[in-house]
């Protein structure tokens, strides 16, 4: 169904517990399942790699939980990984949102601990695949303060990663851009989360000399849950997810935008279940039906027009 | 493990119970079900009050007011307990059972198979699909030459579904504007969720079941049985007075078809 809706590359999910369940011994029959089908499909392959086994933390930790003294495991594994999977993943993505607390085992985020990490991971990878691109994890867009133990400001622990050197420890960064009640042209602020907020941090790619890299959108999307305060309309996400498209098309450090999420497997009963494209019987929602139509227009206008009456829009920005 | 004799024991109570519940509830409605012979804790009702119009904050300071506040308080009476309502997070209303903090969920909460190993649902007491809409005056037509739907909503998924298949849909941006195209005969007939049907005013009129359900609950934790049957008596007594299509009528303008 990805590949019916038009999508290049899919942006999946790889647990290191799941793939190393002991030390050492690794598992690659799933992982194998899921990256030969997506290439059989004619679909590229970007893994974000992350979740920590239970052998490899202390217990009553979480799966986000890595002491220093098991990076070079999770380095290990990352090596593997991409030895493993040369030639059929195109890039890896080290760690997910390490600006979150909760993404950071429960500790306060620690971007100069997060660069060390991607250090390892990086050299690990490279010494096992040249050719494999190593993307550093994307951020959570998020309003923290300075000081706060819950989450550090995106843009303020990317300016702290090159502070500590990890500009030469990544070929391209990974962002998150989720648009909350926000249009996709809303134009990017540093005190507001939105789509365009990606901008900011790739300024400070380029501030730091970075701007021959990539940074690609690997999670991204507005969400319709009629509870959530920072969700919009559903004739609206369509209208924003489908813009988005139209403005990533003119970035040219931007290679794809990958929409988060495509299904779930079971409901949560919550905001989160607005973000699928699918319903988890794989019954697929009109956003789905709009991607569709834009892989084939190539114009967000035209694919809205496809999706909707064009003649009867009224929102109040297009 | 329980020994036969006494599961059977507990079936007989729970029997009894009920019995002792219908024999309460076929007396006049506003009776309590059970002489209380000691305190009684009050009814911890969780709901989130952020759903219109079904529990919503009408301002600052004020308490939640909507069809579900309502419903709890017309259920309390019934059986016996006092009504408690705890604003809480929709996310965290399951948990809220589990973790004991409170009695019952009323909080526009749909059935989900996936929460039965310790949740339990009573029969719905809402019934919120999508359903079919037409100018006032005018009759379905089956199947609909121009359906009109809100792009990317239930009823839009509906409509995609829908045997047999209208000939034209048009996907519109807002309810307004699906409703304002059935008015002016633009459309035939439009989909809308039962709530935005209800509200819509007196130029369509709401026409059946809807063509999907989506059905509003309430739940409690497994093990409360005694609880769980009072409530189920206590909607079902609701029902048949018609103290359901009162607060329908109160909170969306006029009674569900």
């Amino acid at each position: 169904m990805v590949r019916q809706m038009g999508a290049p590359t899919v942006v999946e999910y790889f647990p290191w517990a799941y793939s190393e369940p002991r030390p050492g011994r690794y598992d690659w029959e799933h992982a194998d399942l899921v990256v030969d089908h997506a290439v059989r499909q004619g679909l590229r392959v970007v893994a974000r790699l992350d979740y920590v086994p239970q052998w490899a933390r202390p217990a009553g930790t979480t799966t986000r939980y890595l002491d220093e003294a098991r990076f070079p495991d999770f380095a290990r594994f990352v090596g593997a990984f991409a030895r493993h999977f040369a030639g059929r993943v195109d890039a890896l993505i080290i760690w997910n949102e390490p600006n979150l607390a909760f993404e950071w085992g429960g500790r306060p985020p620690d971007p100069a601990a997060y660069t060390r990490l991607l250090a390892q991971a990086y050299a690990a990878a490279k010494a096992a695949n040249p050719d494999i691109q190593v993307l550093a994890a994307g951020l959570a867009p998020t309003l923290a303060r300075p000081g706060e133990e819950a989450a550090m400001s995106d843009l303020a622990f990317l300016e702290a990663m090159y502070s500590a050197g990890a500009g030469s420890h990544f070929d391209g960064l990974a962002l998150h851009a989720y648009g909350w009640s926000f249009p996709a042209d809303d134009p990017p602020d540093p005190n507001i989360v939105n789509f365009r907020r990606v901008e900011l941090l790739r300024e400070i790619m380029v501030r730091h000399g970075d701007g021959g890299k990539p940074a690609p959108i690997t999670e991204a999307g507005w969400n319709d849950h009629p509870r959530w305060t920072k969700a919009v309309r559903p004739t609206a996400r369509i209208q924003y997810t489908l813009a988005a498209l139209d403005r990533v098309a003119t970035w040219d450090w931007c290679p794809f935008m990958a929409v988060w999420a495509f299904r779930f497997p079971w409901p949560s009963r919550t905001f989160q279940d607005n973000w699928a494209l699918l319903d988890e019987d794989f019954t697929p929602r009109p956003l789905y039906a709009a991607l569709s139509a834009y892989s084939a227009t190539g114009n967000a206008a035209q694919a809205f027009g496809v999706a909707a009456d064009p003649s009867r829009l009224t929102l109040p920005r297009p | 493990m329980q020994s036969s004799a006494t599961r059977l024991g507990w079936l007989f109570a729970a029997w009894l119970l009920a019995l002792t519940v219908l024999a309460g509830l076929a007396s006049p409605r506003t009776a309590a079900v059970f002489i209380p012979t000691g305190p009684i804790p009050p009814l911890r009702v969780g709901m989130d009050p952020s759903f219109l119009p079904f529990e919503f904050y009408p301002g600052p300071d004020l308490p939640p007011l909507g069809y579900d506040v309502d419903l709890a308080h017309a259920i309390g009476p019934l059986i016996g307990r006092e009504v408690v309502i705890v604003p809480m997070a929709y996310d965290g209303l399951a948990d809220g059972l589990r973790t004991g903090q409170l009695d019952l969920v009323i909080s526009a909460f749909p059935y989900d198979p996936r929460l039965t190993q310790d949740l339990v649902f009573t029969g719905a007491y809402f019934n919120a699909g999508p359903v079919r809409v037409v100018r006032a005056g005018q009759t379905a037509p089956d199947p609909p030459q121009r359906l009109a739907v809100e792009l990317g909503t239930t009823s839009d998924v509906a409509a995609r579904r829908l045997k047999p298949t209208p000939a034209t849909v048009l996907r519109l941006a807002s309810p307004e504007a699906v409703i304002a195209a059935v008015v002016s005969g633009e459309a035939d007939m439009a989909l809308l969720d039962m709530v935005t049907a209800l509200q819509a005013g007196p130029t369509v009129e709401v026409v059946g079941k809807p063509v999907e359900d989506e059905f509003y609950v309430i739940a409690t934790r497994k093990d409360l049985t005694v609880l769980f049957t009072q409530v189920n008596i206590a909607l079902e007594t609701l029902r048949r007075d018609g103290v359901l299509d009162q607060l329908t009528f109160k909170w969306m303008g006029r009674a569900a078809p």
